[in-house]
């Protein structure tokens, strides 16, 4: 996996939030970065919105890179520190999930 | 969506289970004839051929199976308008009786595949906001019938999950609903005897055995576009409450 394929997953991840905050019409900050929260924290999304983002970004991947991965799975929903933290860590396990 | 004239489900892409025999495949030919595009998944192979037909094979309670056929269909339609969970398994046998491997087989399929096509279906569905689930109970739910425990937990759970389900997805303009119908004559239920079946029948304030029409009736109206403001439902056939 190149760092051009990060940064592609990156943009993948920071087009869905924007596309799932603007659906919901909810604030978000104006400098989405890897360190903006997708889960608790600052994050401004509910639970219902998260599993929005994660739908919307597994289409993404599958567009762009042609491969099928499910990202809520027993894996990610049992490890202690959620890959879903920030854009920063969901691009890094997809990354791991694509190598 | 084109909807047109007389064609209530014109281009609308439909996914139902257990499309080999019974309701599944009444079901898939009315909505074949309605001008809908049916996926149909089951375990076995399909004998019916159509143009607007396209079957796949698998077990509802085997996510490895179930995925596939969703992103197939995402990748072959973009979208997906209507899940019928069909597929379902019943055995009746007094509860002391009932070895524990058909309990658990019943609950696998009748409810974690209907968990399993629900949660993959709804996926695609929330990016279109559209949807129309549609789930299987039974009467057996609400007339607590002897030897039926077993079977009808897996349909109460059925329910329960709708319920909850129907309000985690409404803000994706997705419905879930459930049917229950009384019993009508397919393989479910042949293997019953029919003197116990005339019993059951005759409890019902409308006495007599189901039909497939009945059952299109209902899954018409939890499916119609209009039924948008419809959902967490459970309607019974043959007056049962």
């Amino acid at each position: 996996m190149s760092n051009l394929n990060r940064t592609k997953i990156i943009e993948i991840i920071e087009t869905t939030f924007k596309e799932v905050a603007g659906e919901s019409d909810i604030p978000f900050p104006e400098n989405i970065c890897e360190e903006t929260r997708i889960l608790v924290g600052n994050s401004p999304f509910d639970s219902m919105h998260v599993v929005n983002m994660i739908v919307l970004v597994e289409e993404g991947v599958s567009d762009t890179f042609n491969v099928d991965i499910t990202l809520a799975n027993e894996h990610t929903m049992s490890q202690s520190k959620s890959p879903f933290k920030s854009i920063g860590t969901l691009a890094d396990y997809i990354v791991g999930v694509l190598t | 969506m084109n909807n047109v004239k007389n064609s209530l489900y014109q281009d609308r892409i439909v996914l139902i289970t257990g499309t080999t025999k019974g309701i599944g495949l009444y079901l898939t030919k009315s909505f074949l004839d309605k001008q809908a595009i049916v996926c149909g998944f089951a375990r076995s192979e399909s004998s019916l051929r159509h143009e607007r037909y396209y079957h796949y094979q698998g077990d509802v309670t085997n996510i490895e199976d179930v995925t596939p056929v969703l992103q197939e269909i995402r990748k072959k339609f973009r979208r997906l308008d209507i899940l019928i969970n069909n597929a379902g398994i019943a055995s009746m046998n007094p509860s002391i009786l009932m070895p524990e491997s058909i309990a658990k087989k019943i609950f696998d399929i009748n409810m974690l595949g209907v968990f399993n096509m629900s949660r993959e279906s709804a996926k695609l569905m929330m990016k279109e906001k559209y949807g129309r689930i549609i789930n299987f109970s039974s009467v057996a739910v609400p007339m607590h019938i002897e030897g039926e425990a077993i079977y009808a937990s897996s349909k109460a759970a059925i329910e329960e999950f709708s319920k909850i389900f129907a309000r985690e997805v409404a803000r994706y303009g997705i419905t879930v609903n459930v049917i229950g119908p009384s019993p009508i004559m397919t393989d479910l239920i042949a293997k019953v005897p029919e003197d116990k079946i005339q019993n059951l029948v005759n409890k019902m304030p409308l006495s007599r055995l189901g039909e497939f029409r009945d059952v299109e009736n209902v899954v018409d109206f939890f499916a119609s576009e209009a039924s948008d403001y419809i959902t967490g439902q459970v309607i019974y056939l043959g007056g049962v409450s």
